[in-house]
């Protein structure tokens, strides 16, 4: 029976073929100076002989006695090609990123803790200092004393001089809308949601890797796969 | 329509105090917003590298718009604090809100894009970092003027 054969041989192919997954992060950042694929992408194969050998596939390597800081950009491309390389008879398959940056380190220049707690406390007198003066002078701008006479003599007549209930409950409104909008209180711990301003950090931090990449491809600086670093040389 | 306070009902106290609290509560909200979208915190955390301190970031602020704002509307009577004390705490408050301020300008610039569009616009590829000093120190000069010439 020669089509059953055929079949027979066609499934020997397929199984032949193992499908590697890939997931590939925007974004990491490496302390060491070999850069295996395992530190930035994910790696899912069923053989998990595979699975390890390709997470060990190295795919650059800074040079650790003259930089201590310093970024690269790989196109997924290379991934693949280092990879077939390594097992002929894989298929990649990847659902992450296509272009990605990493962000390397030397161990010895992370900051110590006293030079963060230093800039920590820095941003937190920013903070307070500026956001309190800029609501005394929204408070001026908007003339919030008058428009609190206003309404004092709407309701109950003449104001006094002093401040009265009404800041207070004005003050009181201005606490509880902030800590409601930041999501919690001095003292407690973030629940379950990110605050308002960690989301803009990602936002951020995605904005700054997106323009790293482009500015990279367009200047032909993305590592990949050789002969092609050049095409996208039309600024 | 002359009534003393204490004849007048005390619904009118109740709905007054509400309406002072819903306005306080708009106030914060519009604040709150506004910051957070304009990144300030955003870009000194990363800058800094310190994003795991975000939420004291916020609770410092927070923090600041209260007690600002007690003291700009009850002006509390400090003139206790001896004349030395006093004027080192003028200054420090004045250079961060200073900085803050520079940074609030700075991203709203940012925000509504001025420089891409301008640099576009004249086909200007190149020198953003001078302009960007430029700006900071016309923006220093222009404070020194109002602040010292008029």
């Amino acid at each position: 029976m020669p089509i059953l054969r055929k079949t027979e041989i066609f499934e020997e192919f397929v199984m032949e073929k193992k499908i590697i997954y890939l997931k590939a992060e925007q974004s990491s950042y490496v302390n060491h100076e070999k850069i295996h694929i395992g530190d930035i992408a994910s790696v899912f194969c069923e053989d998990k002989e595979i699975e390890k050998k390709i997470k060990n596939i190295v795919l650059y390597e800074f040079d650790e006695k003259n930089e201590k800081e310093g970024r690269v950009f790989l196109s997924i491309l290379l991934l693949i090609e280092k990879i077939s390389e390594q097992i002929p008879y894989g298929e990649v398959r990847n659902t992450g990123e296509t272009d990605m940056v990493i962000y390397y380190k030397a161990e010895e220049l992370k900051s110590k803790k006293w030079v963060q707690v230093i800039k920590i406390l820095f941003i937190c007198a920013t903070c307070f200092f500026g956001a309190g003066i800029t609501v005394m002078g929204y408070n001026n701008d908007v003339d919030m004393v008058k428009v609190f006479g206003q309404l004092y003599k709407v309701f109950l007549g003449t104001k006094p001089d002093d401040p009265t209930f009404v800041e207070l409950f004005y003050s009181v409104g201005l606490a509880l809308g902030i800590f409601l909008f930041f999501n919690h209180v001095p003292g407690k711990k973030v629940t379950n949601e990110p605050t308002p301003i960690q989301v803009q950090m990602r936002l951020y931090e995605q904005d700054v890797n997106r323009t790293f990449l482009l500015g990279a491809s367009r200047k032909g600086e993305e590592l990949d796969v050789s002969g092609n670093n050049d095409s996208a040389n039309n600024k | 329509m002359c009534l003393g306070i204490m004849t007048v009902p005390i619904i009118n106290k109740v709905i007054l105090g509400w309406v002072a609290f819903g306005a306080g509560f708009a106030v914060a909200g519009g604040f709150i917003a506004f910051i957070s979208l304009i990144g300030i915190v955003t870009r000194l955390a990363g800058l800094t590298k310190t994003a795991d301190a975000i939420p004291t970031y916020e609770n410092s602020m927070a923090l600041g718009l209260i007690f600002f704002n007690l003291v700009s509307l009850y002006q509390p009577d400090l003139q206790w604090i001896s004349y030395t004390a006093a004027l080192s705490i003028i200054n420090i408050v004045g250079l961060f809100t200073g900085i803050f301020a520079g940074c609030l300008a700075g991203a709203l610039a940012e925000v509504v894009n001025i420089i891409p569009i301008f640099s576009r616009r004249i086909k200007l590829r190149k020198g953003f970092p001078y302009m960007v000093k430029a700006a900071a120190v016309g923006k220093c000069i222009g404070c020194l003027i109002q602040f010292y010439v008029f």
